[in-house]
């Protein structure tokens, strides 16, 4: 099954997140521990790792801002999965 | 030393059951379902487990803010726990506490504390409780690095000495308090070496080798038990989780942050158990779907469970003998 990639909660104090930028391209095959996202809360800017490995699935725009769970994404464990996240035109 | 390997089998269902429950802790907290800061034992596991394997209910420790694995080795209810970090009415302090104060008095689990350094005064007073009622039990002070620079610890170590109390204090030096390195903070590399200054003996040893903790607790245990008193001991362990989850460590190297990984306690017990012909895969499979299973139905459950009321806020604050 698909990961989710989520905002996560990273301190007591946290409003919504702003997501930046996403540090790997649609499609990219990650680690877990490689950099994911970068956002920015309290006017910290953080770097989100993956917390699994597989196949990046992104499921929003960048530059928007996100409550703390909200699903962004996904991770796929292989192709047929990437496969099929893409064509449901899954998006969060 | 050997150790039976009923006792092995057994620490290695504590470590698995502290990781796990790290993990999915970890997780729920970025949910955002969980309130206040954790503190991930990830790393220490073989600490609390090597020494609480000598211990009964009877016995008592006292434990820091990343209390977790402390507690899950003294015995703390996964579900209890739970519920404690969700904040509801059914958590060992029925939801007053969170993280940084689980507490379960019947088990002899003084308390997490989110004061550096606080469980150092209560092992030591819960330990001269021991010596006045004159039962044969003995009390573990966990603390950090960093707690280590606090001035109670050496007020407590002198008196322990003097008095003979069957304390054993356990520092956890993971080279870090918060984002401070100990090599920049402490006087010393080996902390233990304060303990000869009060006459109490100090051991170092390899927080990551379960064998070798076991080991030196069953002496200072011993030890206090049999009236001859403290004893300091201090687990070098690898800092492999951040300090609170959340934190980026942007202080931290990357090289320090990938040697402490490769010292992994669990994974290092599990090689160990399994070349020793302990452990097969699916034994390892076996356990943690268990774990995993109780953790599932923790997590519901307490989800589920109420929050303590507005009308319940004094609840618990004083004890009934004045009549609160
Ligand atoms: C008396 C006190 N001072 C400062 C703090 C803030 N604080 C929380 S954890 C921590 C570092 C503790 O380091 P250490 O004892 O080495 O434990 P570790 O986090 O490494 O397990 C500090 C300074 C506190 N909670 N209490
Ligand atoms: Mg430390």
């Amino acid at each position: 099954m698909a990961h989710e990639v989520f905002i996560p909660k990273t301190g007591i104090y946290m409003d919504d997140c702003h997501l930046i930028a996403w540090l790997v391209d649609e499609g990219t095959t990650v680690r877990a521990g490689d950099a994911l996202f970068l956002m920015e809360t309290n006017k910290v800017e953080m770097e989100i790792e993956a917390s699994a490995g597989g196949i990046v699935h992104q499921g929003a725009p960048v530059g928007e801002d996100y409550p703390i769970g909200r699903v962004i994404g996904w991770i796929a464990e292989d192709d047929s999965e990437y496969r099929r996240l893409v064509e449901e035109g899954t998006s969060a | 030393m050997t150790i039976p390997d009923r006792t092995l089998l057994e620490m290695f269902e504590t470590m698995m059951t502290i990781r796990l429950f790290e993990e999915r802790v970890t997780l729920e907290y970025q949910r955002g379902d969980m309130p206040g800061f954790v503190h991930t034992y990830i790393g220490a596991e073989a600490v609390a487990t090597g020494v609480c394997a000598h211990l009964s209910d009877r016995d008592l420790i006292a434990s820091t803010h990343r209390g977790h694995g402390h507690s899950l080795a003294k015995g703390c209810s996964i579900a209890g726990m739970l519920a404690e970090l969700y904040g509801r009415e059914t958590g060992l302090c029925k939801g007053r506490g969170g993280s940084m104060h689980i507490a379960d008095f019947e088990i002899g689990m003084l308390g997490a504390n989110a004061i550096v350094g606080g469980s150092i005064g209560l092992a030591t007073g819960g330990a001269f409780a021991h010596q006045v009622k004159g039962t044969p039990n003995v009390s573990v002070s966990f603390f950090g690095d960093g707690g280590a620079g606090q001035g109670i610890l050496y007020e407590s170590m002198n008196l322990a000495s003097i008095w003979k109390l069957p304390v054993i204090y356990v520092c956890e030096n993971n080279g870090w308090a918060e984002s401070t390195p100990a090599s920049y903070s402490q006087s010393v590399e080996d902390l233990s070496r304060r303990a000869d200054g009060f006459g109490i003996p100090g051991h170092v040893v390899d927080g990551a080798d379960v064998f070798a903790v076991y080991e030196v607790a069953a002496e200072a245990i011993d030890r206090a038990r049999r009236g001859d008193g403290p004893s300091f001991i201090e687990a070098k362990i690898p800092r492999i989780s951040a300090h609170y989850v959340g934190d980026t460590q942007k202080y931290r190297n990357e090289d320090d942050l990938a040697d402490a990984r490769k010292r992994d306690p669990l994974e290092r017990f599990r090689s160990e158990l399994a070349a020793a012909g302990l452990l097969t895969g699916t034994a390892v499979e076996g356990t943690r779907a268990a774990i995993v299973d109780e953790l599932d139905r923790g997590v519901a459950a307490a989800k589920a469970d109420p929050w303590p009321t507005a009308d319940g806020v004094t609840d618990y604050v004083y004890s009934g003998a004045y009549g609160g």
